[in-house]
This record gives structure tokens, sequence and C-alpha cells, in this order.
């Protein structure tokens, strides 16, 4: 092997890697140990390989990147196929049947603004669904209106002045909730949900309740006839900033 | 998408890589954030084609990879010099390199680099794969690997010793979390 020819190998090589078995690289060393000027060389390059590989592996990433991959897969998310097969359609209603007699005739789930809140959080961890992707509140507004939710919602001024993202609503004892999306920055997304206070059997106290509820921070508060949950991955200081 | 694997927790076991390759391969941060959301939306799309489960990482790694390309395939071309023919010259390597090299400088500096020569070398930087990963990740030949990994990283040192001034990046469409 010549010294030119062990150099280009050795370029390609970086120590402590399953590099470190290609033949051609261990035959390449080989030779670097022969050879003082490969060896001087392959010492200088193996520290800015090192250096570049560092580097490159502290380069920042956003830190709302995973909630903004999660809101765009959910955004896609088909709500239903039609020409799934209809033995799943069919077990989907015999469940919506057992789980409504169930609720009519057998538990009494709780209607307060804990259960209301714990139900909210699972929503947006697992199944939320933004039926209007805007960032024009008016609009969302319109929306929500149209559908029966809660559309003269309040938020206080450290939420109001955070872009929106979209909208959706749910269904919560028999009447529609909403829920708005904003777009926190380095704090993701964060979720309203907003239920008529006649709507709960108790109603959070007068200040603020600051919760971590199934791996999601909250914030939970009544104004002007209306009962809020805000919701995000985001630590509870983080949440309590925008109040 | 599949039920058996949960996509909140592939999204934050495997974002940080990915959105690492996409930002050494992409030159602004926009377009490297929308190439890793545009490959999870794959992976949710047509995860479940997949059938080693333990190959998830290689996937989305080709995925993106893919998606950089045919990205870059519609963008607007700038005309550049081809270094493909460059004979290897190693460039003298500065004894104080590794103290004064960080991410953006040699995300600049990749950016002066053949499209050909930026996925490998920033697979070979970012992730302890063999050859025959990369070559497989990449789906090209094992020495085309090894031949642009070794070219590659001298115009690198090339271009991390003499830095040229920034270079307009090509305009793609870019889509953020906010709606228009």
């Amino acid at each position: 092997m010549e010294r030119a020819q062990a150099k280009e190998i050795l370029t390609r090589w970086r120590p402590g890697t399953p590099l470190d078995l290609d033949p051609d690289v261990q035959q390449a060393r080989h030779f670097a140990e022969g050879d003082p000027e490969t060896a001087r060389w392959l010492e200088r390059h193996a520290r800015f390989q090192d250096a570049t590989s560092k580097a490159l592996r502290q380069l920042t990433v956003p830190s709302s990147l995973p909630s903004e991959i999660v809101a765009r897969q959910r955004i896609h998310r088909p709500v239903f196929r039609w020409n799934q097969p209809v033995w799943i359609a069919a077990a989907a209603c015999l469940v919506a049947a057992f789980l409504w007699v169930g609720s009519v005739f057998l538990v009494d789930p709780g209607t307060d603004y804990t259960t209301f809140r714990s139900r909210m959080v699972r929503a947006a961890i697992r199944e939320y669904r933004m039926e209007i992707t805007t960032n024009d509140v008016p609009s969302i507004r319109s929306y929500l209106a149209r559908h029966s939710a809660p559309a003269d919602f309040e938020f206080p001024s450290g939420l109001a002045s955070l872009p929106a993202i979209g909208a959706g609503t749910l269904s919560w004892q028999g009447g529609r909730t909403t829920m708005v999306c904003l777009d926190g920055g380095p704090d993701g997304m964060l979720y309203v949900f907003v239920v008529p206070e006649s709507g709960l059997s108790a109603i959070p106290p007068a200040e603020t309740q600051f919760a971590r509820v199934n791996r999601l921070s909250t914030g939970t508060w009544s104004h002007n006839g209306r009962t809020y949950v805000v919701a995000s991955s985001a630590s509870l200081d983080a949440i309590r900033k925008y109040f | 998408m599949r039920s058996d694997v949960d996509f909140e927790r592939l999204v934050l076991e495997h974002h940080e890589a990915l959105y690492r390759f996409a930002r050494s391969m992409t030159r602004n941060e926009p377009d490297a954030r929308d190439l890793v959301q545009e490959t999870f939306l794959r992976w949710a799309q047509r995860g479940h084609q997949l059938s080693d489960i333990s190959k998830v990482k290689s996937w989305l790694f080709t995925t993106l990879y893919r998606e950089s390309a045919a990205k870059a395939r519609r963008a607007v071309r700038f005309p550049h010099d081809s270094i493909e023919s460059a004979e290897l010259e190693l460039p003298e390597i500065p004894s104080d390199a590794p103290n004064r090299t960080d991410g953006s400088l040699i995300v600049d500096a990749l950016s002066q680099l053949d499209d050909t020569f930026r996925a490998p070398i920033a697979l070979f930087y970012l992730e302890d794969y063999s050859y025959p990963e990369i070559a497989e990740i990449l789906e090209i030949p094992l020495g085309t690997v090894k031949s642009r990994l070794a070219r590659g990283i001298a115009h690198l040192q090339r271009a991390l010793a003499n830095p040229s001034p920034p270079r307009t990046p090509p305009t793609t469409p870019t889509h953020g979390a906010s709606p228009s």
C-alpha cells in the first residue's frame, strides 16, 4: 500500500465506529503504524473527525418540533374511511352502544371540572382532531358557533397573544365543547378547552388551578360563565407565565 | 398507521437525529424542519409497509433522504461548480481545527459541497453506521459510498479552511406549523 492510498482510505474512517472493522481501513492503519508521516497526519485527521462529529451532533433542535410533527400528522389523519371492512364499523357501533348503556344506567362518571379536565387531556393526547385549521380567530369563532360549541371565549392576555392554529369540537354531557389550538413557540402546542359552567356540577375555585394531568401540564379556571382548561406538554412553569 | 408503534414515542426517539441529518443537507432551518415533518407524515401513511420494525430508524433516514432529493429536484437550480470530477487532494489540516469547529460552520461548509456528497458525509459524522448501512440507507453502491466519503471529506476540509461567503440557498416551499 502507498501513502496516498492509505490516506485516502483513512480520510473516510472515524475511530471507535463500526468502520474500524473495514478490511481496507485495518490495512491502512497498519501502514500508518509503520510510516511516521502518515501517523502524524492521521493523528490530526482523527482530531478533525472527532470535532466535526461532535459539532454536528450538537446542532440545536427546535424544542417545538415534536409537537409540530404530532399536530401535523393528526391534521392529516383521515376521520373515517368508508372502504374499511364493514365489521369494523359494526364493532364500533356495538362498543358505542355498550358505552351508552353504561353511561346511562350503570356509571355516573361525574361532571365536575376535574373530570372534565381529565377527559379533555385524554382527548388532547389521543384523539383530538382539528376541524378547522386557520390562524384567524373570527373564523374560528364563526365555525364554533355554527357547531353549537362555545364561541365567546375570552382568554387571559398571555394566551390571547399567541397565534391560533385551529380548532375543533368535542362532546361533553350531551353538548359540545370547544378546543382551540395555539402556537406556543418553544412551548409547543397549547390546547384550550372551553365548556359552559352549566355543563359542570362543580367549577374550579376562583384562582387558576395548575396541575399535571396524564403527562400534560394544565391550568383550569372559570370566567364569565365559561370554564377553561389549557393543556400542554410544556412544564407547569411555562403554563403559569400565560396567566 | 401501524398500531404496534407508538407514534409520539417514535417522534421523540428519532426527531433529533433526523433533524440534524436534514439540517446537514439543507442550509436553512425551516427546510430541515419541513423535511422531518414530511418524513414522519410518510411513516404515518406508509409505515405499515415496513415488515422489520427493527429497521425503523434506517427507514426514516432513507425516507428523509428521498424527500430531500425530491425537493432538490423540484427546487430552482442555481449554477454551481461541479466537484464530482475533482481530484482527491487532501488539504493540510490546521492544528487548531478542532478548537474552531462548530455545527453552523460545518453546515455552511457542507452547503458548498455537491448534493451527492452531503448525505453520506452527514450520516458518517452523525451516526455510527458502517459503510454497507450507509449504502443501504442512501440506496447507492458500497464503492460509491466509500469514494463519496473520501472525496467529500477532503472537500469539506478545504471548504472549512477557505470559507466562502454565504450562497443564496435554493428556495423551496416550506410549511410551518401555522396554516396560512
